[in-house]
């Protein structure tokens, strides 16, 4: 495109308007990555995580939920928005450098613009810029008018005045530039195409005389350039920040789900630190600190976090905010205000930026990691800073202390025994493995399925399906041990790494290759996290070895089930592990069986309340599982089936407490259907 | 010494700083019965954990306490066992005790109170103390004596079934509360140094942290036996005034498993468990005016069919 107009050529003042261009380029980059500078000196003050391993793994998820945004759509008509935005922001930096580079230098084109490919872009670019206008103003009046719940806060003040800001400077520079492209057309610059936008805008000029329509022209150029330079120093200030860390933090995510990180990355033996948990900025690990950096306030992880739904103090992007402030104001780009002044970089954070309560509300569930659209992680926080108060305080919940000091004494939360683990079994005959026997399948039966009358009935049902199978396992028997997921997850990580040590060894001892456990926790403790202590083994959980048997015909289902029934998924299956099919495999393998889905399932299925301990702890007002169980009643299944003791157990409590089902909706493991059937 | 006096420019002045002496011992603790070899009359090994006896475990806890509180002092913990008492003793200083000595013994359970006393006079002869505390009794034998014992051969007084302790400005006396039947107290005062042998509801003992726990690993232990304190385990036996001739168990029961109610709430059900079965009485606070209040009376009256 040729231009008529050339601002480098303008004079102002006696100033070259290449100088002015200059000025702004230079006083506005040095601003830029003196601020990123200073982000970039809190990053580095704190702890050590390694991100740059699998890294294939990390470029498809780049590509996947960085370029394409394929999380966005979960909210489906703002996430086509914020698509429409980020693709018109991609292909539009193109040509934010070309007008920096006409500023410059007259006549100035990008290498490989020149001729028919930079028409093609120009019409290209104009087009966006419509959509991103669009799409601006309608996220403006979506904030306005159907104003969404999940932009509030609960506590403090919302920063709303950023995004009305953000999407109005947005609006400006697309206004601008289509300002300048229509006062262009008509000053003479052709172009190839019909330009929807700038040749629209140019009706309104029409009748301006050539000196109006430069002065606009001029005007326009001026303004956008400024205005992209606020932009761009803005964005490190505020939730804006995400468009620059937001790709490095989805490159960056955490691929194992389910584990929770080591005290500190590299320290084999804790018993090397002399502090564990979180309690300041800097005991976060770089990586949080970045999550932290990335958060856009978008809301989606409250808006599905069980402890927030129900009430409890816990909102997970607040969690997110409030430190990114304290960050923030304790660690200021300039110092105005002097050394007195600014807060006090060394407060705890606990009580005073976070209370205890929010940080004993949270379920563990990964609910708000599954739907962030740029991958904070939030888990690894929580349990962090339950390990600065069980570890380091001593303070939580006095529920637990009892529970604590069962596993230390009994080696079960229930504080019923190892001689009273294998009570359950009764007179199934159930082989124990133990060093000389040569039996390669472990049933791992758990302190749940061992301890909890309800629980028993289902590794009872478990044990008389494998027998019927004609599959060969055996139990631990008295040496099987807490598995400690309950430890780690409250933050005892003594503990739990107590147990681990404890129960790898005799697992080793016995010659154990493969464990089928019944319970997801076990399941996902074994899978994910023993690994870090060496402990290496085939993990299977029962509903995908059940479904396994059935389809290899080893077990045959015989009886019809003719029965409506629901699957709720277990946190630590689903999310944490990607096991959603196997459960409906088997419902759909039987005859008779009406599936029908709960709203919440799969990957946003609601936690039962039971998951990172608080199945030990009080639960004061409205209660998850009660919640979960109105979900279910709304799709008035017959019965609600599950794959993990503590969502059973939850889940029959929830329906207790409805006298409406009561005695009507029954609660099974997958497992007790299975048997039912055969 | 220096440190002391600037201190003291800063802090009320007091030179109130109590050595604390606390005897413990390691129990087994049989939480299922069934497991009695009846021709050994020996334990299933399986059926029992070793403890710390909780009434030393509140003992340990208000001697930390009272070190804290006076900001000043020392608590030197006492037992007398076998090796695995060390875990015990480890696990009391977690909890913030400086020093312990461990009197060896394997074969501890033929010992009588008597004897065990007298080991432990011995040793603490040769402390410096203000204060010797002990649980009430402990949990296996329940004998409670060992504290009583103590004071005699030190010719010290005893208060036993303490339930609140107060020391005097000048730290020589103290004013203890103490248990008597169906709850009822008693205030006493009492010089310093006494033996005191403490009650469940004084103290609720800590959860060590974790850099106490892992201070604890590194602290020194020190040890010694019968033997060197001269009483030669033949001596022993000869001192021993109490033998133990034999033992029964209750009449095996067809194993009794807490059922709660399964219509209720999981954490009902978890403190039935937990509890023993034991319930606690209901009781319920009645609000509004008092015609309200009246008409709820009346209603639960009628509901308990009372009237």
């Amino acid at each position: 495109m040729h231009h008529k107009v050339q601002p480098a050529l303008e004079h102002y003042l006696g100033i070259p308007g290449s100088f002015i261009t200059l000025f702004i380029l230079i006083v506005g980059l040095a601003l830029f990555f003196y601020i990123i500078y200073k982000r970039y000196l809190l990053l580095k003050s704190a702890n050590p995580d390694p991100r740059f391993d699998s890294l294939w793994r990390r470029f498809y998820d780049l590509i996947i939920y960085g370029i394409f945004q394929k999380r966005q759509p979960r909210y489906l008509w703002i996430g086509i928005l914020h698509i429409m935005i980020f693709w018109g922001f991609v292909v539009l930096i193109l040509r934010s450098i070309a007008l920096y580079g006409l500023g410059l230098k007259a006549e100035f084109i990008l290498p490989f613009m020149g001729g028919s490919p930079g028409e093609f872009y120009h019409l290209f670019k104009d087009i966006l810029e419509i959509i991103v206008l669009f799409a601006c103003i309608a996220a403006i009046l979506r904030r306005a008018i159907s104003r969404p719940a999940r932009y509030e806060f609960k506590h403090g003040k919302a920063h709303k005045f950023h995004a009305y800001l953000v999407l109005g400077l947005i609006s400006f520079l697309m206004v601008t530039d289509i300002a300048m492209d229509g006062s262009g057309t008509l000053l003479g610059e052709k172009s190839d195409y019909w330009l929807p936008a700038a040749n629209s805008v140019s009706y309104l000029f029409n009748g301006l005389g050539p000196d109006t329509l430069k002065t606009i022209y001029l005007w326009n150029y001026w303004l956008h350039i400024l205005t992209l330079m606020v932009f761009l120093n803005y964005l490190p200030l505020g939730k804006h920040f995400h468009i620059i860390t937001g790709i490095f933090n989805v490159f960056l995510s955490k691929l194992k789900k389910g584990s929770i990180k080591p005290p500190r990355w590299g320290v084999e033996n804790i018993e090397e630190l002399d502090s564990l948990g979180v309690d300041k900025v800097e005991d976060f690990t770089w990586k949080h600190i970045l999550d932290f950096y990335t958060c856009t306030e978008c809301g989606r992880c409250t808006d599905n976090c069980p402890a927030n739904i129900v009430g409890r103090p816990l909102s997970p992007m607040e969690v997110t905010l409030k430190i990114r402030d304290y960050a923030y104001e304790s660690n200021p780009i300039f110092n105005l205000k002097g050394k007195a002044d600014s807060p006090d970089q060394n407060l705890h954070l606990i009580g005073n930026v976070i209370t205890p309560d929010e940080i004993w509300s949270c379920t563990t569930c990964g609910a708000c990691e599954e739907e962030c659209p740029v991958f904070i992680e939030y888990i690894d926080k929580m349990v962090e800073m339950r390990r600065h108060l069980v570890l380091m305080e001593s303070r939580f919940p006095p529920e637990i202390e009892k529970i604590f000091r069962n596993m230390e004494v009994y080696d079960d939360p229930w504080g019923m025994g190892r001689a009273l683990r294998t009570d359950w079994a009764g007179d199934l005959k159930i082989k124990t493995i133990t060093e000389d026997s040569d039996i390669d399948l472990l049933y791992w039966v758990g302190c749940a399925g061992a301890f909890d009358d309800r629980c028993k009935e289902v590794a009872a049902s478990l044990v008389r399906v494998l027998q019927e199978s004609g599959v060969t396992f055996g139990i631990l028997g008295k040496e099987e041990r807490c598995c400690g997921d309950f430890a780690r997850r409250t933050g005892n990580e003594y503990l739990f790494q107590v147990l681990v040590r404890k129960n790898i060894e005799i697992l080793k001892k016995c010659k154990v290759k493969k464990i089928l456990t019944s319970c997801p926790h076990c399941y996902n403790t074994f899978k994910n996290e023993y690994p870090q202590f060496g402990g290496e083994f085939e993990v299977i959980h029962h509903s995908e070895y059940i479904a396994e048997l059935i389809k290899e015909g080893n077990l045959k289902l015989s009886k019809e089930l003719d029965k409506t029934i629901s699957y709720h998924d277990p946190c630590y299956l689903g999310r944490h592990n990607g096991l959603y099919e196997a459960p409906r495999e088997i419902l759909k393998l039987i005859t008779g069986i009406k599936t029908i889905e709960l709203e919440r399932s799969r990957d946003r299925s609601f936690c039962c309340g039971a998951g990172g301990g608080r199945y030990w702890m009080e639960e004061y007002g409205k209660r998850i599982n009660e919640t979960r169980i109105d979900e279910v009643i709304e799709v008035k299944p017959d019965i609600i089936t599950t794959a993990c003791p503590y969502c059973l157990i939850m889940l029959e409590e929830g329906i207790k407490a409805k006298e409406e089902v009561s005695g009507e909706l029954k609660a099974l493991d997958i497992i007790e259907i299975v048997e039912g059937t055969i | 010494m220096k440190r002391n006096a600037a201190v003291g420019l800063f802090t009320k002045p007091s030179n109130l700083k109590m050595n604390i002496i606390v005897c413990i011992k390691q129990v087994t603790h049989i939480y299922v019965q069934w497991g009695i070899d009846p021709e050994t009359n020996t334990i299933d090994p399986e059926g029992l954990v070793y403890i710390v006896n909780p009434y030393d475990e509140i003992a340990v806890e208000e001697a930390i306490r009272i070190k804290e509180k006076l900001n000043g002092g020392e608590v030197t913990l006492i037992t007398l066992g076998p090796s695995r008492a060390e875990m015990a003793l480890r696990l009391c200083m977690a909890m913030g005790a400086d020093k312990a000595i461990h009197i060896f013994e394997e074969a501890f359970e033929d010992l009588d109170p008597w004897v065990t006393s007298l080991a432990l006079s011995k040793v603490i002869s040769d402390l410096e103390y203000d204060l010797i505390l002990f649980g009430k009794q402990a949990i296996d034998d329940g004998m409670g004596q060992v504290g009583a014992y103590v004071a005699e051969s030190l010719s010290l007084p005893i208060v036993s079934a303490v339930t609140k302790l107060d020391f005097s400005p000048a730290g020589k006396k103290t004013t203890v509360q103490r248990a008597l039947e169906k709850g009822d107290r008693e205030v006493v005062k009492c010089p310093l140094p006494a033996v005191f042998t403490v009650e469940r509801s004084l103290n609720k003992p800590r959860y060590p942290t974790f850099p106490a726990r892992k201070a604890a690993l590194t602290k020194v232990i020190q040890r010694t036996s019968l033997k060197s304190l001269g009483l030669s385990w033949d001596k022993g036996l000869e001192g021993t005034m109490i033998k133990l001739i034999g033992f029964s168990p209750p009449k095996l029961r067809p194993k009794k498993i807490l059922v709660p109610d399964s219509n209720l709430p999981v954490h009902e059900r978890l403190d039935f468990i937990m509890s023993g079965g034991i319930v606690d009485k209901g009781s319920e606070l009645l609000e509004g005016d008092p015609k309200e209040i009246a008409s709820k009376v009346v209603d639960l009256l009628v509901q308990q069919k009372i009237v």
